[in-house]
Parts: C-alpha cells; sequence; structure tokens
C-alpha cells in the first residue's frame, strides 16, 4: 500500500510538474494559498483545504502538501493526511529542510497510531477495490488499506464478477481481514467467510486487557481530535517563512 | 458546514501570510549560491550593481556591498534591483568571490529590463571555476571560459558621471 500510494505521488507530481507554472498561475496559486490561510484563520478547514489543494494543482509546491495534510488531519481524515504527508515527503525530498521532512515522518508515525486496517485477500486479481465510494487500489493489495475508526463500506468489482460489498466497523489499532472469492456472474454465489479479526498488535493489546473506554474505538478518535487540534497549529505556521524569501540587498536605480 | 474557532495565536499567525507578492515595477533579482565550501574556500562576496539608460551602455556609477560568508547558511544571497524611471535598458551585477581578501572568482552578469515583473538570475560559483584561467574578455561560468556580456557594464567609459545608481553610496 505504502509503494502504490508513493507511486501514485510520483505521479501526481510528474503531471504537475511537468509545466513550469506560468505568473499568472503562480499568482493565481498564492492567491488560492492565502484563501486557504483566511479559511484556517475562520476554522473553515474544507475550504482551507480546497484552497490549498486548487494551489497545488496550479504551483505545485511541496509546502502546499504539507498544509493539505494538516487540514485532513483536522477533519479526521488520518489515512488522508499520512498519504498527504507521504506524498510531502517524495516531493519534497531534495528541496525540504530536514527538520520539516523529520516532522513529517513523525506525524506519519503518530498518525499510523490512530487508523485501523482492512486486509483483503481477494481473487481473483485485477478487481477494483473501493472504500467508501474511492477507489483504492486494485486486487491483489499487497498491503492493508487504512482506513479511520468507524464503519467503512468495502466493495470490488471486476467486469464478469458479482461485485463484493462488505460493511466493516475497525477501531484503532484494529485490523480486519477479508478473505473472499469473487463469483462469476451467472454461478451461484458462495457465501464468504467471517470476517476475521486479527490479533491487535502486542501495545494495543495490553489496553485490551485492563478494559474500560480505552476498548472503545470512539474513545481514541475523541482522543486523537484533541491531539490533532494542537498538531495543526503548530504545522500551520510552518508556510509564510518559505514563501517569499528577504532580499538581501535591495536596490532603487534613477 | 460546521466552523470551529480557531486560536488566536493561530489566527494571528495565518494574517502576516499574505503581502509579500512579487508586486511592482520591473526588477531583477540576483540570487547567488554555490556548492564550494564556507567559509574554508570562499568566506566574503563583493557585489556591484549598475543600470543603464540605453541599451550601448551609458550607466550609474555602480553601488556596491560585500557581504561575509560564516557558513553556508549565509546563502544563497539576495539582491534585488528595481528599476528606475531613466536607467531601465539594462542591469548588471559584478560578483567578486573572496576568501581571506583575496579574489578567487569573478563573475559578471547583465540583463535587460523585464516588461514587468521580476527576472530572476541565478549565479552560481563551481568548484571548477576556483581554479581556472581565463583569458581577456572572458569569464568562468560552469566550469568553462564564456565571453563577458557586451557592452562590459562596468568599463568606466560608459559610467555617467555624478549619477549613482543607488542612495547607498
Amino acid at each position: 500500500m505504502r509503494g502504490r500510494i508513493v507511486a501514485c505521488a510520483l505521479l501526481l507530481h510528474a503531471a504537475t510538474a511537468a509545466a513550469e507554472p506560468t505568473a499568472a498561475e503562480r499568482a493565481e496559486a498564492r492567491a488560492l494559498f492565502e484563501q486557504g490561510v483566511e479559511s484556517l484563520r475562520q476554522g473553515a478547514f474544507p475550504d482551507a483545504l480546497g484552497s490549498f489543494e486548487a494551489s497545488w494543482r496550479l504551483n505545485p509546491r511541496p509546502l502546499v502538501l504539507y498544509n493539505a495534510a494538516m487540514c485532513r488531519q483536522e477533519l479526521f481524515d488520518y489515512p488522508g493526511a499520512i498519504a498527504g504527508f507521504e506524498e510531502y515527503l517524495v516531493v519534497g525530498a531534495s528541496d525540504e529542510p530536514a527538520e520539516r521532512l523529520a516532522d513529517a515522518r513523525a506525524r506519519i508515525a503518530e498518525l499510523e497510531q490512530r487508523v485501523g486496517r482492512v486486509a483483503l485477500a481477494i481473487e481473483p486479481a485485477g478487481a477494483r477495490v473501493l472504500v467508501d465510494g474511492r477507489e483504492l487500489g486494485t486486487t491483489p493489495l499487497t498491503e492493508p488499506l487504512r482506513v479511520g475508526p468507524g464503519t467503512h463500506v468495502i466493495e470490488v468489482r471486476l467486469d464478469g464478477f458479482a461485485e463484493l460489498r462488505r460493511e466493516v466497523t475497525v477501531a484503532q489499532g484494529e485490523r480486519v481481514e477479508i478473505v473472499a472469492a469473487l463469483t462469476a456472474t451467472g454461478s451461484t454465489e458462495v457465501e464468504p467467510p467471517p470476517l476475521p479479526v486479527a490479533p491487535l498488535p502486542e501495545d494495543q493489546a495490553v489496553e485490551e486487557e485492563d478494559g474500560g473506554i480505552a476498548t472503545e474505538w470512539w474513545f481514541w478518535t475523541i482522543l486523537g481530535v484533541v491531539v490533532a487540534g494542537g498538531a495543526v497549529t503548530a504545522g500551520v505556521l510552518l508556510w509564510p517563512s518559505d514563501e517569499a524569501p528577504a532580499d538581501d540587498w535591495v536596490l532603487h536605480g534613477p | 458546514m460546521a466552523r470551529r474557532r480557531v486560536p488566536a495565536a493561530l489566527a494571528a499567525i495565518v494574517a502576516l501570510a499574505g503581502g509579500c507578492g512579487d508586486e511592482g515595477g520591473p526588477a531583477v533579482r540576483l540570487i547567488l549560491e554555490t556548492t564550494v565550501a564556507v567559509p574554508s574556500a570562499v568566506d566574503e562576496v563583493t557585489v556591484e550593481a549598475t543600470a543603464s539608460r540605453t541599451p550601448d551602455g551609458e550607466t550609474c556609477e555602480a553601488a556596491r556591498r560585500t557581504f561575509p560568508l560564516g557558513s553556508a547558511a549565509d546563502l544563497p544571497l539576495r539582491v534585488l534591483w528595481e528599476f528606475g524611471p531613466e536607467y531601465r535598458a539594462w542591469a548588471a551585477f559584478r560578483i567578486t568571490w573572496l576568501r581571506s581578501g583575496r579574489v578567487v572568482a569573478v563573475r559578471t552578469e547583465l540583463r535587460a529590463a523585464p516588461e514587468d515583473g521580476v527576472t530572476e538570475v541565478r549565479v552560481a560559483l563551481e568548484p571548477e571555476c576556483l581554479t581556472r584561467t581565463c583569458g581577456v574578455g572572458e569569464q568562468c561560468v560552469a566550469g568553462a571560459c564564456a565571453g563577458l556580456p557586451e557592452p562590459d557594464p562596468f568599463a568606466l567609459s560608459l559610467v555617467v558621471p555624478g549619477t549613482f545608481c543607488a542612495d547607498e553610496r
């Protein structure tokens, strides 16, 4: 999965970086960025995200990705935030300061604790996998899909086969596996096996033994929201310093 | 969409983000950088800047400033020339890299004034240029000898006496 995301990031970067933005595009990208900042100031995070994404399409600067990922984090889209930070690490690898890259890695590590995973073992290969209506890859998936805590609809589609549709509820740190074979259209559908739940990682398992609210996915979601708010506040501070370095000497000619 | 309150500190900080665009009249921005070790190989750079009121060269008296280079963090160094109403045919820079007061490399760049906006000129000091000796009328660019700009923007014969290029002098 990680490899797929990185590959997508590279494709996105290649597509957007193919042509140098014109002066008009740069100006529009800057205006969109400022809209994003203003939206952030008002707490309108969806609007801010939209502005940053539009700015990125016009003038792909790594910091725009970073800010967009921060918005996703604020909007509780933890898988999207992780993907955004991973993309930032790819496109900003050579130009971004080492401290900020390290910060993005740390955020990914922290966010990884807040997501659940859905592992799919689906036959045959080449089927499209959608999570909550969004296409995330094709079978076979080499790594589990990251999903936010809660209930999700998993759909697997392939021409000539009946669609597989499953609803799964995943808690933070939990991993759910779906093992199934698509049935060819016209044949008798075989009821897929129940969803086996894989054991939690050891650090999560300790919390399970203690019981109490720590076992509830909503508890970790609320905790994550509290932590995320502070993280976003800190992260947005990075943008302005990179936009236009000050000139060391300015001369006004006669 | 529900809106959430943003901490006052964040609001204050994001408000600072605007107002640093490249609006304004025509200008040339010189950006100096190097892969040479700083400060062991170069520890100072002097920039001279001039401009001409005609394409053939009638220049103001060059402005000059020296920048100490204590570490690689002192680069890139950025110099912005904003064209005035009269001397706006072209602008030129002479960059002199030094170590312990001795000149190690010199580079001259000339750029015509853009109709509008800012033209960026990146000048890099390459390690190869520290050891290469070029002939008269030449300079080292990207490790190879190349011709100086025509006309030589810092030729004394072009200077209009008493017209200073900037109020620095």
